[in-house]
Protein backbone atom coordinates (compact mmCIF):
# COMPACT_ATOMS: atom_id res chain seq x y z
CA UNK A 1 0.00 0.00 0.00
CA UNK A 2 1.31 3.37 -0.82
CA UNK A 3 1.65 6.19 1.22
CA UNK A 4 -0.87 8.50 -0.02
CA UNK A 5 -3.24 5.37 0.08
CA UNK A 6 -2.56 4.95 3.90
CA UNK A 7 -2.71 8.72 4.60
CA UNK A 8 -6.15 9.54 2.85
CA UNK A 9 -7.82 6.44 4.32
CA UNK A 10 -6.72 7.32 8.10
CA UNK A 11 -8.00 11.03 7.73
CA UNK A 12 -10.95 12.50 7.72
CA UNK A 13 -12.21 13.72 4.65
CA UNK A 14 -11.91 17.34 5.58
CA UNK A 15 -8.95 16.98 6.61
CA UNK A 16 -7.50 15.54 2.92
CA UNK A 17 -9.23 18.47 1.71
CA UNK A 18 -6.60 20.90 3.24
CA UNK A 19 -3.99 18.59 2.65
CA UNK A 20 -5.11 18.82 -0.85
CA UNK A 21 -5.39 22.47 -0.49
CA UNK A 22 -2.35 23.42 1.08
CA UNK A 23 -0.29 21.26 -0.70
CA UNK A 24 -1.78 23.66 -3.59
CA UNK A 25 -0.59 26.18 -2.01
CA UNK A 26 2.65 25.44 -2.16
CA UNK A 27 3.18 24.00 -5.57
CA UNK A 28 1.07 27.97 -6.40
CA UNK A 29 4.05 29.26 -4.16
CA UNK A 30 6.53 27.64 -6.15
CA UNK A 31 4.42 28.30 -9.58
CA UNK A 32 4.76 32.04 -8.35
CA UNK A 33 8.67 32.12 -8.12
CA UNK A 34 7.62 32.75 -3.78
CA UNK A 35 9.99 29.73 -2.63
CA UNK A 36 12.99 30.44 -0.74
CA UNK A 37 14.19 27.05 -1.26
CA UNK A 38 13.39 24.99 1.71
CA UNK A 39 12.72 27.81 3.73
CA UNK A 40 9.53 29.57 4.68
CA UNK A 41 6.02 27.72 6.15
CA UNK A 42 2.37 27.45 5.15
CA UNK A 43 0.47 26.02 7.82
CA UNK A 44 -3.44 25.19 8.39
CA UNK A 45 -5.45 24.36 11.53
CA UNK A 46 -7.29 20.51 11.07
CA UNK A 47 -10.80 21.49 12.87
CA UNK A 48 -11.30 19.82 16.13
CA UNK A 49 -10.44 20.01 19.62
CA UNK A 50 -6.66 18.62 19.34
CA UNK A 51 -5.24 22.06 18.51
CA UNK A 52 -3.57 20.03 15.48
CA UNK A 53 -1.86 21.73 12.52
CA UNK A 54 -0.61 20.92 9.25
CA UNK A 55 2.80 22.13 7.64
CA UNK A 56 5.30 21.29 5.33
CA UNK A 57 7.96 18.87 5.77
CA UNK A 58 11.07 21.21 6.32
CA UNK A 59 13.34 18.57 3.98
CA UNK A 60 10.90 19.54 0.63
CA UNK A 61 11.11 22.03 -2.45
CA UNK A 62 7.77 23.43 -2.29
CA UNK A 63 7.04 21.53 -6.06
CA UNK A 64 7.33 18.87 -4.43
CA UNK A 65 4.95 18.87 -1.56
CA UNK A 66 1.86 16.68 -2.06
CA UNK A 67 -1.45 16.26 0.42
CA UNK A 68 0.01 13.01 1.65
CA UNK A 69 3.54 14.34 2.33
CA UNK A 70 2.32 17.38 5.08
CA UNK A 71 3.07 17.31 8.27
CA UNK A 72 0.73 17.07 11.24
CA UNK A 73 2.24 18.67 14.68
CA UNK A 74 0.82 20.20 17.53
CA UNK A 75 0.64 23.88 19.13
CA UNK A 76 4.59 23.48 19.84
CA UNK A 77 5.60 22.25 16.33
CA UNK A 78 5.90 18.76 16.77
CA UNK A 79 5.27 15.65 14.84
CA UNK A 80 1.86 14.30 16.38
CA UNK A 81 2.15 11.10 14.00
CA UNK A 82 5.25 8.75 12.25
CA UNK A 83 6.52 10.82 9.74
CA UNK A 84 9.75 10.04 7.25
CA UNK A 85 9.87 13.80 6.67
CA UNK A 86 11.76 16.51 8.52
CA UNK A 87 9.97 18.96 11.08
CA UNK A 88 11.26 22.60 12.08
CA UNK A 89 10.04 23.00 15.46
CA UNK A 90 11.64 26.70 15.36
CA UNK A 91 9.71 27.45 12.17
CA UNK A 92 6.07 27.14 13.55
CA UNK A 93 6.75 29.68 15.79
CA UNK A 94 5.49 32.25 14.34
CA UNK A 95 2.76 30.51 12.60
CA UNK A 96 1.70 28.90 15.89
CA UNK A 97 1.54 32.65 17.25
CA UNK A 98 -1.02 33.58 15.30
CA UNK A 99 -3.16 30.56 15.38
CA UNK A 100 -3.63 30.54 19.09
CA UNK A 101 -4.52 34.13 19.54
CA UNK A 102 -7.04 34.52 16.40
CA UNK A 103 -9.78 31.54 15.77
CA UNK A 104 -10.28 33.33 12.17
CA UNK A 105 -6.49 32.57 11.42
CA UNK A 106 -7.51 29.39 9.99
CA UNK A 107 -4.59 29.03 7.26
CA UNK A 108 -1.26 31.47 7.60
CA UNK A 109 1.16 32.20 4.92
CA UNK A 110 4.59 33.70 5.02
CA UNK A 111 7.08 34.16 2.25
CA UNK A 112 10.64 35.63 1.50
CA UNK A 113 10.79 37.12 -1.76
CA UNK A 114 12.58 39.34 -2.91
CA UNK A 115 10.18 42.04 -3.60
CA UNK A 116 8.22 41.16 -0.27
CA UNK A 117 11.60 41.60 1.81
CA UNK A 118 12.49 45.12 -0.20
CA UNK A 119 9.07 46.80 0.55
CA UNK A 120 9.49 45.18 4.46
CA UNK A 121 12.52 47.52 4.29
CA UNK A 122 10.57 50.23 2.88
CA UNK A 123 10.34 53.13 5.78
CA UNK A 124 7.30 54.17 4.32
CA UNK A 125 5.89 50.01 4.11
CA UNK A 126 3.24 49.55 1.11
CA UNK A 127 2.02 52.72 -0.76
CA UNK A 128 -1.41 52.52 -2.03
CA UNK A 129 -0.48 53.46 -5.29
CA UNK A 130 -1.89 50.99 -6.92
CA UNK A 131 -5.35 49.22 -7.16
CA UNK A 132 -4.18 46.15 -6.18
CA UNK A 133 -2.15 47.63 -3.12
CA UNK A 134 -5.64 49.81 -2.06
CA UNK A 135 -7.12 46.26 -2.11
CA UNK A 136 -4.73 45.14 0.87
CA UNK A 137 -3.12 48.15 2.29
CA UNK A 138 -5.88 49.02 4.74
CA UNK A 139 -5.20 45.19 6.04
CA UNK A 140 -1.26 45.88 6.42
CA UNK A 141 0.20 45.47 10.27
CA UNK A 142 3.81 45.89 10.83
CA UNK A 143 6.28 43.99 13.37
CA UNK A 144 9.85 44.63 13.47
CA UNK A 145 12.40 41.94 13.52
CA UNK A 146 14.18 40.90 16.11
CA UNK A 147 16.42 38.27 14.31
CA UNK A 148 15.40 34.43 13.64
CA UNK A 149 12.36 34.24 14.97
CA UNK A 150 12.60 31.04 17.43
CA UNK A 151 12.21 33.12 20.33
CA UNK A 152 8.45 31.93 22.26
CA UNK A 153 8.85 35.12 23.83
CA UNK A 154 8.13 37.04 20.48
CA UNK A 155 5.07 35.49 20.00
CA UNK A 156 3.20 37.84 22.06
CA UNK A 157 4.72 40.76 20.92
CA UNK A 158 3.98 39.26 17.20
CA UNK A 159 0.04 38.68 18.51
CA UNK A 160 -0.04 42.55 19.61
CA UNK A 161 1.31 43.86 16.27
CA UNK A 162 -0.78 41.72 14.43
CA UNK A 163 -3.82 43.35 16.24
CA UNK A 164 -7.34 42.36 13.95
CA UNK A 165 -5.37 42.95 10.79
CA UNK A 166 -4.82 40.09 8.15
CA UNK A 167 -1.33 40.75 7.15
CA UNK A 168 1.36 41.38 8.50
CA UNK A 169 4.95 43.43 7.14
CA UNK A 170 7.70 41.53 9.38
CA UNK A 171 9.98 44.28 8.95
CA UNK A 172 13.54 43.74 6.84
CA UNK A 173 12.52 39.74 6.96
CA UNK A 174 9.23 38.95 4.74
CA UNK A 175 5.68 38.79 3.97
CA UNK A 176 2.55 37.34 5.87
CA UNK A 177 -0.91 36.34 5.68
CA UNK A 178 -3.94 34.60 7.63
CA UNK A 179 -7.14 33.71 6.68
CA UNK A 180 -10.31 31.72 7.23
CA UNK A 181 -9.06 29.34 5.00
CA UNK A 182 -6.06 28.80 2.65
CA UNK A 183 -8.35 30.06 -0.52
CA UNK A 184 -8.99 34.03 1.37
CA UNK A 185 -5.12 34.01 3.06
CA UNK A 186 -3.66 32.86 -0.31
CA UNK A 187 -5.47 35.45 -1.99
CA UNK A 188 -4.08 38.42 0.25
CA UNK A 189 -0.48 37.29 -0.09
CA UNK A 190 -1.36 36.85 -3.69
CA UNK A 191 -2.26 40.69 -3.71
CA UNK A 192 0.59 41.68 -1.61
CA UNK A 193 2.91 39.97 -3.41
CA UNK A 194 1.96 41.74 -6.92
CA UNK A 195 1.51 45.16 -5.30
CA UNK A 196 4.92 44.52 -3.83
CA UNK A 197 6.26 43.82 -7.28
CA UNK A 198 4.83 47.12 -8.82
CA UNK A 199 6.10 49.14 -5.84
CA UNK A 200 9.94 47.88 -6.51
CA UNK A 201 8.88 48.96 -9.99
CA UNK A 202 7.05 52.43 -9.88
CA UNK A 203 9.51 53.18 -7.14
CA UNK A 204 13.04 52.99 -10.13
CA UNK A 205 10.74 56.75 -11.13
CA UNK A 206 11.97 57.84 -7.28
CA UNK A 207 9.54 58.40 -4.78
CA UNK A 208 8.77 62.03 -5.58
CA UNK A 209 7.69 61.53 -9.07
CA UNK A 210 4.47 59.11 -8.35
CA UNK A 211 1.33 60.21 -8.95
CA UNK A 212 -1.02 59.99 -6.00
CA UNK A 213 -4.40 59.00 -6.14
CA UNK A 214 -7.40 60.62 -4.49
CA UNK A 215 -7.95 59.80 -0.74
CA UNK A 216 -11.47 58.92 -1.25
CA UNK A 217 -11.04 56.36 -4.24
CA UNK A 218 -8.31 54.30 -1.21
CA UNK A 219 -11.04 54.25 0.95
CA UNK A 220 -13.54 53.38 -1.57
CA UNK A 221 -11.51 49.91 -2.55
CA UNK A 222 -10.82 49.51 1.11
CA UNK A 223 -14.68 49.08 1.58
CA UNK A 224 -15.20 47.36 -1.74
CA UNK A 225 -12.32 44.40 -0.91
CA UNK A 226 -13.87 43.79 2.61
CA UNK A 227 -16.56 41.60 3.57
CA UNK A 228 -17.80 38.05 3.22
CA UNK A 229 -18.21 38.43 -0.86
CA UNK A 230 -14.60 39.30 -0.66
CA UNK A 231 -13.95 35.73 0.94
CA UNK A 232 -16.28 34.22 -1.54
CA UNK A 233 -14.15 35.70 -4.40
CA UNK A 234 -11.43 33.85 -3.47
CA UNK A 235 -12.96 30.52 -2.03
CA UNK A 236 -15.63 29.92 -5.42
CA UNK A 237 -14.20 31.76 -8.01
CA UNK A 238 -9.95 32.25 -8.15
CA UNK A 239 -9.28 28.77 -5.45
CA UNK A 240 -11.32 26.43 -7.92
CA UNK A 241 -9.70 28.15 -10.96
CA UNK A 242 -6.26 28.20 -9.06
CA UNK A 243 -6.92 24.29 -9.02
CA UNK A 244 -8.18 24.07 -12.39
CA UNK A 245 -4.82 25.71 -13.72
CA UNK A 246 -2.68 23.50 -11.45
CA UNK A 247 -4.69 20.11 -12.39
CA UNK A 248 -3.15 21.41 -16.20
CA UNK A 249 0.38 21.97 -14.99
CA UNK A 250 0.68 19.02 -12.86
CA UNK A 251 -1.81 16.84 -10.33
CA UNK A 252 0.61 15.43 -8.54
CA UNK A 253 -0.22 17.54 -5.03
CA UNK A 254 -3.21 15.63 -5.27
CA UNK A 255 -1.41 12.17 -4.33
CA UNK B 1 4.87 22.66 -19.53
CA UNK B 2 1.02 23.95 -19.23
CA UNK B 3 -1.63 21.71 -20.66
CA UNK B 4 -4.50 24.22 -22.59
CA UNK B 5 -7.56 24.44 -21.49
CA UNK B 6 -9.34 23.72 -24.21
CA UNK B 7 -12.77 22.36 -23.03
CA UNK B 8 -14.79 24.44 -20.27
CA UNK B 9 -13.62 23.29 -16.58
CA UNK B 10 -16.17 20.44 -15.87
CA UNK B 11 -16.83 22.13 -12.56
CA UNK B 12 -18.59 24.98 -14.81
CA UNK B 13 -19.98 22.90 -17.39
CA UNK B 14 -21.18 20.53 -14.12
CA UNK B 15 -23.64 22.82 -12.12
CA UNK B 16 -24.47 25.36 -14.46
CA UNK B 17 -26.92 23.76 -16.69
CA UNK B 18 -28.28 21.51 -13.33
CA UNK B 19 -29.58 25.22 -12.08
CA UNK B 20 -30.87 26.92 -15.75
CA UNK B 21 -33.45 25.19 -15.87
CA UNK B 22 -34.55 25.64 -12.64
CA UNK B 23 -37.50 28.47 -12.46
CA UNK B 24 -37.05 29.33 -8.80
CA UNK B 25 -33.13 30.06 -10.04
CA UNK B 26 -33.76 31.84 -13.67
CA UNK B 27 -36.20 34.30 -11.17
CA UNK B 28 -32.94 35.10 -9.22
CA UNK B 29 -31.57 38.59 -9.32
CA UNK B 30 -28.67 38.43 -11.86
CA UNK B 31 -26.12 39.48 -9.34
CA UNK B 32 -26.91 35.81 -7.08
CA UNK B 33 -27.19 33.93 -9.93
CA UNK B 34 -23.17 33.67 -11.35
CA UNK B 35 -22.31 33.67 -7.02
CA UNK B 36 -24.71 30.39 -6.50
CA UNK B 37 -23.97 28.52 -9.56
CA UNK B 38 -20.19 29.02 -8.27
CA UNK B 39 -20.55 27.66 -4.96
CA UNK B 40 -23.52 24.78 -5.92
CA UNK B 41 -21.68 21.38 -4.76
CA UNK B 42 -23.04 18.09 -6.08
CA UNK B 43 -24.10 15.49 -3.59
CA UNK B 44 -25.36 11.67 -3.94
CA UNK B 45 -27.03 10.09 -0.98
CA UNK B 46 -27.49 6.40 -0.65
CA UNK B 47 -30.81 5.18 0.23
CA UNK B 48 -31.65 5.86 3.98
CA UNK B 49 -28.85 8.36 4.00
CA UNK B 50 -29.06 11.96 5.26
CA UNK B 51 -28.62 15.16 3.64
CA UNK B 52 -28.63 16.59 7.23
CA UNK B 53 -30.27 15.83 10.60
CA UNK B 54 -33.27 17.10 12.84
CA UNK B 55 -31.60 19.34 15.41
CA UNK B 56 -28.86 19.59 13.15
CA UNK B 57 -27.34 23.61 12.11
CA UNK B 58 -29.14 25.36 9.38
CA UNK B 59 -27.39 24.03 6.16
CA UNK B 60 -28.60 25.95 3.22
CA UNK B 61 -30.49 24.74 0.25
CA UNK B 62 -30.91 21.37 -1.72
CA UNK B 63 -32.41 20.76 -4.93
CA UNK B 64 -33.28 17.21 -5.88
CA UNK B 65 -31.82 16.55 -8.69
CA UNK B 66 -32.50 12.48 -9.05
CA UNK B 67 -34.46 10.12 -6.60
CA UNK B 68 -36.47 12.05 -3.75
CA UNK B 69 -35.85 13.39 -0.54
CA UNK B 70 -38.28 12.49 2.68
CA UNK B 71 -38.64 14.85 5.64
CA UNK B 72 -39.44 13.05 8.00
CA UNK B 73 -39.94 14.97 11.72
CA UNK B 74 -40.43 12.67 15.60
CA UNK B 75 -43.47 14.13 17.08
CA UNK B 76 -43.14 11.65 19.95
CA UNK B 77 -40.34 9.43 21.21
CA UNK B 78 -40.55 6.40 19.41
CA UNK B 79 -42.76 7.58 16.41
CA UNK B 80 -42.03 8.90 13.30
CA UNK B 81 -44.11 11.20 10.53
CA UNK B 82 -43.54 11.66 6.94
CA UNK B 83 -44.04 15.68 6.52
CA UNK B 84 -43.32 15.71 2.67
CA UNK B 85 -41.56 13.80 0.38
CA UNK B 86 -39.75 16.16 -2.23
CA UNK B 87 -39.22 14.55 -5.46
CA UNK B 88 -36.92 15.52 -7.98
CA UNK B 89 -36.81 19.68 -9.41
CA UNK B 90 -37.65 20.58 -6.17
CA UNK B 91 -36.04 22.16 -3.44
CA UNK B 92 -35.89 21.48 0.52
CA UNK B 93 -33.98 23.68 3.46
CA UNK B 94 -35.30 26.83 3.12
CA UNK B 95 -36.45 27.16 6.51
CA UNK B 96 -33.61 26.99 8.76
CA UNK B 97 -31.97 28.98 6.17
CA UNK B 98 -34.43 31.33 6.83
CA UNK B 99 -34.78 31.59 10.85
CA UNK B 100 -31.41 30.40 11.38
CA UNK B 101 -32.92 27.58 13.79
CA UNK B 102 -32.23 24.08 14.01
CA UNK B 103 -33.31 21.41 11.82
CA UNK B 104 -37.12 21.17 12.30
CA UNK B 105 -36.77 17.33 10.34
CA UNK B 106 -34.53 14.54 9.00
CA UNK B 107 -33.76 14.72 5.11
CA UNK B 108 -33.82 10.84 4.18
CA UNK B 109 -32.62 9.77 0.79
CA UNK B 110 -35.27 7.45 -0.85
CA UNK B 111 -33.23 5.23 -2.98
CA UNK B 112 -29.89 6.96 -4.78
CA UNK B 113 -30.74 10.67 -4.58
CA UNK B 114 -28.28 12.93 -6.33
CA UNK B 115 -28.48 16.69 -4.75
CA UNK B 116 -27.53 20.22 -5.76
CA UNK B 117 -26.49 21.98 -2.92
CA UNK B 118 -26.28 25.57 -2.16
CA UNK B 119 -24.21 26.32 1.22
CA UNK B 120 -25.69 28.26 4.00
CA UNK B 121 -22.11 30.28 4.22
CA UNK B 122 -22.39 31.70 0.92
CA UNK B 123 -26.30 32.33 0.78
CA UNK B 124 -25.79 34.61 3.91
CA UNK B 125 -22.70 36.26 2.30
CA UNK B 126 -24.68 37.37 -0.78
CA UNK B 127 -28.28 37.93 1.10
CA UNK B 128 -25.46 40.56 2.99
CA UNK B 129 -25.45 42.41 -0.03
CA UNK B 130 -28.38 41.45 -2.00
CA UNK B 131 -31.30 41.48 0.55
CA UNK B 132 -33.77 40.54 -2.06
CA UNK B 133 -32.17 37.03 -2.14
CA UNK B 134 -34.45 36.37 1.28
CA UNK B 135 -37.57 36.67 -0.39
CA UNK B 136 -37.14 34.31 -3.24
CA UNK B 137 -35.87 31.97 -0.48
CA UNK B 138 -39.55 33.00 1.21
CA UNK B 139 -40.87 32.04 -1.88
CA UNK B 140 -39.17 28.11 -1.68
CA UNK B 141 -40.50 27.82 1.79
CA UNK B 142 -43.78 28.94 0.60
CA UNK B 143 -43.92 26.15 -1.70
CA UNK B 144 -42.29 23.47 0.88
CA UNK B 145 -45.00 24.27 3.19
CA UNK B 146 -48.11 24.34 0.57
CA UNK B 147 -46.86 21.13 -0.37
CA UNK B 148 -46.82 19.92 3.30
CA UNK B 149 -50.45 21.49 4.03
CA UNK B 150 -51.69 19.36 1.08
CA UNK B 151 -50.00 16.44 2.02
CA UNK B 152 -50.90 16.68 5.46
CA UNK B 153 -54.26 17.20 5.08
CA UNK B 154 -54.64 13.90 2.64
CA UNK B 155 -53.17 12.40 5.61
CA UNK B 156 -55.99 13.37 7.64
CA UNK B 157 -58.85 12.95 5.79
CA UNK B 158 -58.30 9.95 4.56
CA UNK B 159 -58.68 7.25 6.97
CA UNK B 160 -55.87 5.17 7.34
CA UNK B 161 -56.56 1.90 4.94
CA UNK B 162 -57.39 4.51 2.31
CA UNK B 163 -54.21 6.45 3.11
CA UNK B 164 -52.13 2.77 2.93
CA UNK B 165 -54.12 1.50 -0.54
CA UNK B 166 -53.18 5.43 -2.19
CA UNK B 167 -49.30 4.93 -1.21
CA UNK B 168 -49.12 1.09 -1.97
CA UNK B 169 -51.06 2.01 -5.90
CA UNK B 170 -48.41 5.11 -5.81
CA UNK B 171 -45.18 3.31 -5.11
CA UNK B 172 -45.53 -0.32 -6.56
CA UNK B 173 -43.53 -1.28 -9.44
CA UNK B 174 -44.95 -4.50 -11.16
CA UNK B 175 -47.45 -4.98 -8.47
CA UNK B 176 -44.58 -5.73 -5.71
CA UNK B 177 -42.93 -2.69 -3.70
CA UNK B 178 -40.24 -3.30 -1.45
CA UNK B 179 -39.73 -0.74 2.11
CA UNK B 180 -39.52 -1.33 5.91
CA UNK B 181 -42.45 -1.44 8.22
CA UNK B 182 -41.04 1.99 9.88
CA UNK B 183 -40.84 3.67 6.79
CA UNK B 184 -44.24 2.49 6.22
CA UNK B 185 -45.76 3.39 9.41
CA UNK B 186 -43.97 6.78 8.84
CA UNK B 187 -45.34 7.80 5.96
CA UNK B 188 -49.27 6.56 6.83
CA UNK B 189 -48.97 7.92 10.42
CA UNK B 190 -49.56 5.08 12.26
CA UNK B 191 -47.35 3.06 14.76
CA UNK B 192 -46.03 0.33 14.09
CA UNK B 193 -48.32 -2.18 16.03
CA UNK B 194 -51.44 -0.23 14.19
CA UNK B 195 -49.64 -0.42 11.00
CA UNK B 196 -49.70 -4.69 12.11
CA UNK B 197 -52.99 -4.89 12.28
CA UNK B 198 -53.72 -2.83 9.27
CA UNK B 199 -51.73 -4.42 6.97
CA UNK B 200 -52.87 -8.41 8.79
CA UNK B 201 -56.59 -6.84 7.36
CA UNK B 202 -55.76 -5.73 4.30
CA UNK B 203 -54.00 -9.05 3.98
CA UNK B 204 -56.85 -11.19 4.96
CA UNK B 205 -59.23 -8.64 2.81
CA UNK B 206 -57.14 -10.90 0.28
CA UNK B 207 -55.79 -7.22 -1.38
CA UNK B 208 -52.13 -8.11 -0.57
CA UNK B 209 -49.25 -10.16 0.21
CA UNK B 210 -47.36 -8.86 2.90
CA UNK B 211 -43.90 -10.49 3.81
CA UNK B 212 -40.37 -8.51 5.28
CA UNK B 213 -39.65 -5.52 3.79
CA UNK B 214 -41.81 -6.49 0.97
CA UNK B 215 -45.81 -5.94 -0.33
CA UNK B 216 -47.54 -7.71 -3.11
CA UNK B 217 -50.31 -6.19 -4.94
CA UNK B 218 -53.08 -9.15 -5.37
CA UNK B 219 -56.01 -7.03 -6.23
CA UNK B 220 -55.38 -3.99 -7.67
CA UNK B 221 -58.93 -2.81 -8.23
CA UNK B 222 -60.19 -4.20 -4.84
CA UNK B 223 -57.01 -1.49 -3.35
CA UNK B 224 -58.55 1.32 -5.83
CA UNK B 225 -61.50 1.08 -4.53
CA UNK B 226 -60.20 1.12 -1.12
CA UNK B 227 -58.25 3.73 -1.74
CA UNK B 228 -60.87 6.63 -3.06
Amino acid sequence: MSIEQTVRDRVSPEEWKLRTDLAACFRLAAHYGWDDLIFTHMSVRIPGPEHHFLINPYNLMFEEITASSLVKIDVEGLAVEPTPHMVNPAGFTIHSALHMAREDAQAVIHLHTPHGQAVSAMRDGLLPLTQTAMIVHHDIAFHDYEGIATDLEERDRLVADMGAKNILMLRNHGTLAVGSSIAVAFLRIYFLERACEAQVHMLTAGRDRLHEPPAAAIDKVRQQSTGPMADMAAERLAWPALLRKLDRLDSGFRC
Amino acid sequence: MLIPATRPPALLSGTVPLLETDPWFAGLPPACRGWLAAAAARRTLAEGERAYRVGGPPDGLYRVLSGGVRLISYPQPGRSLVNLTVPAGRWFGALSTLDGQAQAHDAVAMGRTALLHLPMADIAALAAVTPDLHRHITLLACQQQRAAIEHVGLLLLRSPPARLARLLLDMADGGRLRINREDLAGRIGLSRQGLHQLLTETEQAGLIRSQYGRIDILDPEGLSALAR
